[in-house]
């Protein structure tokens, strides 16, 4: 079910208004607790399926954690660790039913939109407990704080990602009934009403814009250049509009979400790009899988190739996540690349210009705008294996040749 | 994280006029949207209801999927009657008993046709292709007595797209579209359908008259012949789907209760498309029991046509691909339609 639902709309008002009610008290985990399991029920619309997958991934991940928690040793909670996470990979892999993995052998067994929102980032909070368990910096899983950071409705669909000691803190002090003033509860939903509008608005008014068919029908530069933007435009602001909304929604009930936009359409390259956009899930790429990959080729001697090596793979997996297609790993590989390259041309400008030089460079107005415009020609190409399939792509370029 | 302070009244009023001006928002929009009475959505189900809503009182109507979307009211608005097309690209067999229900709740429908295809009788009840399920209003409580809808969670779930009437937040981009428009001079975003729900294929048309139109690529069986929806489900399941006969059976005696007459018709295909269906063995059974099907339903009011008995009306120059057909054949099937339910209905009481 979609956030414009009303009965969403119903559920985000009802928890504002109890979660604000100072009687709630220390009660206030609990309460959230349960109208994120309302949420879910919403959310997934009551398809026990999906209900089901869902209370499985949750159930298995609790107990591996607990089992982890309870061993001493570090190599057996390594080995507990890739016990649950192999296995949970491969039934993740079948439920976003990768069609270039699998092809049609494996049926579908949740709605797809059901993973990419929802399980998708559930699995990156299950492999940050996991990994912060693996490495004893988690001590403690008070069960209620497990399953609400799990679940709770303002992170489940799509973030912030938020880390779990971090959580704690902000869950301790939700509970601890922390008085909020009422200017930030004031900026907290003005900010989740102006989210709501670039969603609701903007969002639904470039998604319209978007397409391959007012190209193909009236095909010229200017519906070209529709073409490319829209989408990217409306990814952008329907995503950020989400995140305003949750964490308005938060703030004004005394609980801090980590950011997750950061002016991205100012972004000069692709390193600078993913420390603006979509920022939690940059971070827990590069925590979790560039540094280690970096590090492995590093040890193993390959100190030129670590870093293209560990950013094309890790921008390969983010773009497989994102999707079932393989443009989407396209999409990722060719981020991949940029970031790859941005590091190359940073050493390269280094070495020619000096630290100071590298630095007057970097803070030129004029090199700035010329960057930030290159960048975002760059930015609207990468999306277009995104949005379009193979045969798509093949109908777009045939057009433009035409111009 | 904000700091602690003391609470007074004037802080409380604050933040409970915040929490209420947010709770309150998208009731602001959705009265906005009543008051301006822009276009819902943009999507070919909600814009036949819309169609429908403004068509005024309907006593003929025309429920199937996209081979019958050129059908337009000229002759049977030559017996009097106010025809509308609810036809619809993609529709399954209980979008189509749903189409017709819901005009039947809407207006004082006097006359069905229903426009029926072999190739989509494989589904599994409910719904299980349906392009329409949160598009249209087809599911509305009250029409779903026709189609057996299962109560329990499907009831709660459409209890609650029952809010968007009350609370519709995601219809704020309609209103600016509308705003927009009206505030430029122009009338609501033009679609290809016509008043009476009818269509036009304004571009393969213009192409047809310029020679440019492509009738060999667009007419190969295959481009209908090889979803999984059609022959790939019968090849496996080797028969009719069971819930779509009883849906129709449903719905045949519910005509005959109330006093409907209904003709009933299989819209036809190419020629290389039937030999397609012909060809295969499993197939052609299916077909042949498909129509023994409606067959038996033909009696009294209720009337069944197969493709054969109309193959006079259809052109081969007509078809724009293996099913669909445009121009005179389009004007000969409506007449040919009207022409039958007008006999039956002088004949069949």
């Amino acid at each position: 079910m979609s956030l414009l639902h009303p009965a969403m709309f119903l559920l985000l008002s009802a928890a504002l208004i109890l979660l604000s009610l100072e009687r709630v008290g220390r009660w206030r985990g609990q309460v959230l607790l349960s109208l994120s399991l309302a949420f879910l029920a919403l959310e997934y619309e009551f398809d026990m399926a999906s209900l089901g997958a869902l209370a499985a991934m949750v159930g298995v991940h609790y107990l591996t954690v607990r089992c982890m928690l309870r061993t001493a040793s570090p190599s057996a909670r390594g080995w507990l660790f890739w016990l649950w996470f192999a296995p949970c990979l491969g039934v993740f892999a079948v439920l976003k039913h990768y069609q270039w993995l699998t092809g049609d052998r494996v049926a579908r067994i949740v709605s797809p939109e059901l993973v990419t929102v929802g399980l998708s980032f559930l699995l990156f909070r299950q492999i940050h407990i996991a990994v912060s368990a693996m490495h004893g910096s988690v001590s403690a899983l008070p069960f209620v704080e497990y399953l609400t950071y799990n679940l709770a409705f303002w992170t489940f669909l799509a973030g912030p990602i938020q880390r779990f000691d971090d959580f704690r803190e902000q869950f301790g002090r939700l509970a601890g009934s922390a008085s909020v003033t009422s200017r930030t509860v004031i900026g907290s939903l003005n900010r989740a009403l102006l989210g709501m509008l670039k969603m609701f608005v903007l969002g639904r008014l470039l998604q319209r814009a978007s397409g391959l068919e007012p190209f193909l029908a009236d095909p010229g530069y200017g519906s070209l250049a529709r073409l490319l933007a829209a989408y990217p435009l409306y990814l952008y602001v329907n995503f950020s509009g989400y995140c305003d909304v949750m964490i308005g929604l938060a703030r004004a009930v005394g609980f801090k979400l980590p950011e997750n936009f950061s002016s991205p359409l100012l972004a000069r390259n692709p390193v600078d790009y993913w420390n603006r956009f979509h920022i939690t899930l940059s971070e827990f790429f590069r925590d979790y899988v560039y540094y280690p990959l970096q590090l492995a080729f590093e040890r193993r001697g390959f100190r030129a190739a670590a870093l293209p090596a560990a950013a094309l793979s890790s921008f390969a997996l983010m773009g497989a996540w994102h999707g079932n297609r393989a443009g989407f790993v396209v999409f990722g590989l060719v981020h991949g690349m940029g970031v790859a390259a941005a590091f190359g041309w940073r050493s390269i400008l280094r070495a020619r210009l000096g630290k100071d030089g590298l630095r007057r460079y970097m803070d030129s107005l004029g090199i700035r705008i010329a960057a930030t415009a290159c960048f975002q020609l760059f930015w609207v190409l990468s999306f277009l294996p995104y949005q379009f399939d193979g045969e798509q792509l093949g109908r777009i370029f045939a057009t433009v040749r035409t111009l | 994280m904000s700091r602690p302070e003391p609470r007074n009244g004037q802080d409380r009023f604050r933040r409970w006029a915040a929490v209420g001006v947010f709770a309150l928002f998208p009731w602001c929009v959705g009265a906005l949207n009543r008051a301006l009475s822009p276009p819902e959505e943009t999507t070919e189900g909600a814009e036949k209801v819309n169609l429908l809503a403004w068509r005024g009182p309907v006593d003929t109507v025309l429920a199937g999927d996209s081979r019958v979307m050129t059908i337009r009211e000229t002759a049977f608005a030559s017996y009097g009657w106010r025809f509308f097309n609810m036809g619809l690209s993609g529709m399954s067999p209980e979008d189509v008993v749903l189409q017709f229900a819901y005009a039947r709740s809407r207006h004082p429908v006097r006359r069905l046709i229903l426009g029926l295809s072999f190739e989509n009788m494989t589904e599994r009840f409910p719904y299980e292709f349906s392009r329409y399920r949160k598009a249209a209003r087809f599911r509305h409580p009250a029409v779903l007595g026709v189609a057996g809808w299962p109560q329990g969670r499907n009831a709660l779930k459409l209890r609650l797209e029952d809010l968007y009437d009350w609370f519709p937040v995601g219809r704020a981009a309609s209103t600016v579209l509308y705003l927009q428009a009206k505030s430029a001079g122009q009338a609501p975003p033009a679609t290809s359908w016509l008043p009476d729900g009818s269509i036009r294929y304004e571009q393969i048309e213009e192409q047809i008259r310029e020679g440019q139109y492509d009738f060999a690529k667009y007419r190969k069986p295959e481009i209908f012949f090889n979803r999984p929806d059609f022959e790939a489900r019968y090849l496996e399941t080797g028969s009719l789907s069971p819930d779509a006969r009883k849906l129709f059976l449903r719905l045949v005696d519910q005509i005959r209760n109330d006093g409907t007459t209904a003709v009933m018709f299989e819209t036809a295909t190419t020629a290389d498309f039937d030999r397609r269906i012909e060809g295969n063995p499993a197939l052609a059974r299916l077909r042949r029991e498909w129509r023994a099907f409606f067959r038996a339903q033909s009696r009294g009011c209720v009337r069944f046509l197969e493709a054969g008995e109309m193959r006079a009306a259809y052109a081969d120059a007509d078809f724009i691909d293996a099913v669909h057909y445009i121009g005179k054949t389009s004007e000969r099937v409506g007449a040919a339609l009207a022409r039958e339910l007008h006999e039956l209905e002088a004949t069949c009481r």
